[in-house]
């Protein structure tokens, strides 16, 4: 199994303190990992700084490995000729990743051309082919326009063809259908997910929707202040979520908790970075906490995963 | 989430509360200048041994020296003294001109924002033509009608604020008058004279705190240019920019005499410019480089 | 795209129309009797009386008004009753050489201003930024007339670099004409520039935080392009607006900076019919200024449709 992301006690801090606590994550080719959590969880900050793109004052400890080089001894230069290419962001809320000012198909041309050594004539084709296939009707046309003639659901697959143009080894998509109404969330994630096995190496799913992740990954992280509390295959998360935070936000999925139920909601608030509790950082909200969650729970491995808790510790 | 317990008042914005409890840096300074200038302008014409108008041949364009710190003029009369009293006609005209523009440009502001049609289009119709005219062009139109002198000075100034006062006031009144708070004060039956002094003149008075400051400043210019030109404050009231214009006759061998009226003018505008940095800063944020 | 032009270009009439009005207004507001200011003091009573009649100022206000609007439309001004010439005549001379200045003044301004902001938002906070802020500080207090002293003191008289005054008309010797044109066009662009530092560093500080930029730089494109062609183009739009309001500046200021470096052009002939009373000329003279202000910050306004392409083909449009 070739490793496409290495992540070793990815340290990131900014503002008031820590948004990312030593965390280490791996994957492999093939792999489309959910990264879920509640928003402030870090998890945006994670994807970011997988890029090397943190807001001037962030600081950034750890390694982080990317096709086995390090990205963070990378200078500048040999950064940018990564990004875009092998490794590619479709980044929160699409329509705002677009340039208002540019017209749809000089945005991806120029992507393509700060890559690869093609005609100017050979990347509109090239563009062309992509927004064919993320299905927007008459592409020929729309690469002339500009984003604010495009619908939201339109902006968000032409973001995502952006992305994959040049089919990168890894692709990383912040929240890829938080920004469209329900019908339209629905075709752009079945596309989506055809794109990814056939465009993508690897891919990392940021949502703070369980359903999307369901339906796109193979193997889940969830994330909770700045650590990843649990990590499974998919459809082991969903049957048997370890973590009691990871049962609380099953539960509190009105299409994912039990029918009849009232939909549960997570009492207190995530915690402040400046000053996190002792031991667990989930105590102060978990139902099920006991003295010893005032300690700091150790990360226990399981078959595919692992979960931070120490009551899946040995004994 | 109570939505009917969410209180339809006004939010009590209280400027003067606000700006002491944040003197930023810019503040600081500006206000030290201006505060230095005031205490220039009226202690050391009255503590200096010399008058304002006192000539001395014999002291012709003499350089800096213990008794006269910035030099003496053309007519042997000293720099520092000058250039004091030339800070109070400065002062003295750009506050004149800002009240003027206030004194009418509030008003009209305040009635094109709260009645539109008919009334907003008979105010700004006329002040958009006048704001259509470059300041200084305005300004010497004025005084091509109504001749030289101080006083004309300041109405010319005066008028050409007073749209630019007038448009803050309206805005602000628009603004003021699409709130929730005062819809439910129309809805209770208040007064228009009522919800216009408790609801819209408090919430106005930032912004046109911000716009006076940056005015008095550029009316001190623009003072300066007009009398530098000969249209402006007559001969031999000693304002900051008719000294310039006698004394560049003989700038290359008195530089002081021009050197210094002219950076006493910047440090002025300065101080200006910094009290209505850090005013706009604190009171309205959203305004920038409305200048000029 | 034609449709916002043309709203554009049909607001303007009225304010054409107003300004007319108001200049016009002049001469009838002058307290006094303007024929005898406009002759001076040695006409005889039969000269006044003569050129009240050939003034119009013997029938209604509105009537004269239309005859100097009609005459004006097709490009009579009047006389200069000092000297006899048709007073158009004084306006080809001067409006070229204002016209040269402020054009010049506007580039200078717009390199210096919009070089310098971009500078100090990209190294926010470092010694560019500090430099930047204190000039724009500067820059925007100093009265400009007393730079224009300063750089003839320093530049032109100490250093000999620039003439200190006087021009050649560019069809003679562009070389010197423009020569003599330096120390004017920089004094008058000192003031915009410094405005514009800081409207740049403002507008390019907030794009730098946008979402699409973070995305540009995401999908691997250099940093000039990320920096110049996405930042700088989306920061254009408050730039382009500060300095259509800026011209109105730049062009009065030249009754001022055109007086310190005896620089023949419209703003002079303001400022000495002004002095001399010459009610025509000054009418005449305004109201070009005016126009020609008016105008430029139309075309200003048309360029908007360039730059953001959400203002030329609306959505749904």
């Amino acid at each position: 199994m070739s490793e496409v992301l290495d992540i070793e006690a990815l340290t990131v801090t900014y503002g008031r303190g820590p948004v990312v606590r030593a965390l280490w994550l791996r994957l492999a080719r093939g792999d489309v990992l959910g990264l879920v959590g509640e928003s402030g969880c870090g998890k945006t900050t994670l994807g970011w700084s997988i890029l090397g793109l943190l807001p001037s004052g962030a600081r950034m400890d750890g390694t982080i490995r990317f096709e086995g080089a390090d990205l963070r001894s990378l200078d500048g230069r040999d950064r940018r000729r990564l990004l875009g290419d092998r490794l590619a962001m479709i980044p929160q809320g699409g329509s705002g990743a677009l340039d208002p000012l540019y017209r749809i198909g000089d945005q991806i041309v120029e992507t393509i051309l700060a890559h690869r050594h093609v005609s100017r004539s050979e990347a509109r084709a090239m563009a062309l082919r992509q927004l064919r296939a993320v299905g927007i009707p008459d592409p020929e046309a729309r690469l002339a326009s500009y984003p604010h003639e495009l619908s939201g659901g339109m902006r968000q697959r032409v973001s995502i063809a952006t992305a994959l143009v040049l089919n990168p080894s890894l692709l990383i998509a912040d929240e890829p259908t938080s920004a469209l109404d329900v019908t339209i969330q629905a075709q752009v994630l079945a596309l989506f997910r055809d794109l990814i096995h056939e465009h993508a190496g690897a891919a990392i799913v940021i949502s703070h929707d369980l359903g999307v992740v369901a339906q796109l990954c193979n193997r889940v992280a969830v994330m909770y202040a700045g650590q990843i509390v649990e990590e499974a295959p998919v459809d082991q998360l969903f049957a048997e979520p370890r973590h009691p935070y990871t049962r609380s936000l099953l539960a509190a999925h009105p299409a994912l908790g039990r029918r009849g139920d009232r939909l549960a909601t997570i009492p207190g608030t995530v915690p402040d970075p400046a000053s996190p509790p002792a031991g667990c950082l989930f105590r102060p909200r978990c139902p099920v906490a006991m003295a010893a969650c005032c300690r700091e729970p150790p990360w226990v491995e399981q078959p595919g995963g692992g979960v931070r808790c120490v009551r899946h510790a040995a004994g | 989430m109570a939505l009917d317990a969410a209180p339809i008042s006004r939010p009590a914005p209280r400027p003067l509360a606000r700006l002491t409890a944040n003197l930023t840096p810019p503040l600081v300074v500006g206000l030290a200048i201006i505060g230095l200038v005031l205490l220039g302008a009226f202690l050391i014409p009255a503590l200096s041994p010399f008058h304002a108008d006192q000539i001395n041949q014999e002291n012709s364009l003499a350089g800096p020296s213990l008794l006269h710190p910035l030099g003496s003029d053309d007519l042997g009369r000293d720099v520092l003294v000058r250039v004091m009293v030339g800070y109070r006609i400065s002062l003295a005209v750009a506050a004149g001109s800002v009240l003027l523009a206030l004194m009418a440009g509030l008003p009209l502001g305040l009635a094109s924002g709260y009645l539109p049609g008919l009334v907003d289009n008979l105010i700004m119709r006329p002040l958009d033509v006048l704001m259509a005219f470059p300041a200084i062009l305005l300004a010497v139109v004025v005084m091509a009608v109504l001749g030289t002198g101080t006083v004309v000075v300041v109405i010319a100034i005066g008028i050409v604020y007073t749209p630019i006062i007038a448009r803050v006031m309206r805005a602000t009144t628009l603004t003021a008058r699409g709130e929730l708070y005062v819809e439910a004060a129309r809805a209770r039956g208040a007064s228009a004279l009522r919800i216009v002094t408790t609801h819209i003149l408090p919430n106005s008075l930032g912004p046109v705190i911000v716009q006076a400051s940056i005015l008095l400043g550029f009316a001190v210019l623009l003072e300066a240019a007009l009398s530098f030109i000969g249209l402006g404050v007559r001969p031999p009231t000693p304002s900051l920019g008719l000294m310039l214009s006698t004394e560049r006759d003989f700038m290359t061998q008195a530089p002081w005499a021009v050197v210094s009226p002219g950076g006493a003018l910047m440090l002025l505008v300065l101080g200006f410019n910094l009290v209505g940095d850090g005013l706009r800063d604190r009171l309205d944020p959203r305004g920038r480089a409305r200048v000029r | 795209m034609g449709q916002a032009i043309l709203t554009r270009v049909l607001l303007v009439i009225p304010i054409l129309f107003g300004m007319s009005v108001v200049v016009f207004a002049i001469i009838r507001l002058v307290p006094g009797d303007p024929v005898a200011a406009v002759l001076g003091l040695n006409a005889t009573p039969q000269l006044i009386a003569q050129t009240r009649q050939q003034l119009g100022l013997d029938q209604p206000f509105w009537v004269q008004y239309l005859q100097w609007l009609g005459g004006i439309l097709h490009g009579d001004f009047g006389r200069d009753y000092r000297s006899g010439h048709p007073i158009v005549q004084l306006l080809a001379q001067t409006l070229p050489v204002t016209f040269e200045l402020v054009v010049l003044s506007m580039l200078i301004a717009v390199v210096a201003g919009v070089g310098l902001g971009t500078v100090s938002a990209v190294w926010r906070g470092r010694i560019p930024d500090r430099v930047g802020q204190v000039f724009s500080t500067l820059g925007i207090s100093v009265p400009d007339f007393w730079l224009g002293m300063i750089l003839i003191l320093g530049l032109a008289l100490a250093l000999g670099l620039f003439p200190s005054s006087g021009f050649t008309p560019l069809t003679d010797d562009p070389l010197d004409n423009l020569w003599h044109l330096v120390l004017p066009a920089l004094t008058l662009a000192a003031g915009l520039a410094a405005v514009l530092v800081r409207i740049t560093r403002s507008a390019m500080l907030d794009v730098l935080d946008q979402d699409f930029l973070r995305a540009a730089r995401s999908r691997g494109l250099s940093e000039r392009a990320v920096v110049l062609s996405h930042g700088l183009r989306n920061a254009a739009v408050p730039i382009v607006t500060v300095i259509g309001m800026q011209l109105g500046y730049l062009f009065g200021a030249t009754v001022v900076i055109e007086n310190v470096f005896s620089v023949p052009g419209l703003g002079r002939l303001i400022l000495d019919s002004t002095l001399a009373h010459n009610y025509p000329v000054i009418q005449a003279s305004v109201l070009v200024l005016g126009a020609v202000f008016v105008l430029t910050n139309l075309l200003v306004d048309i360029a908007y449709t360039v730059i953001d392409p959400r203002v030329a083909r609306p959505a749904g449009a």
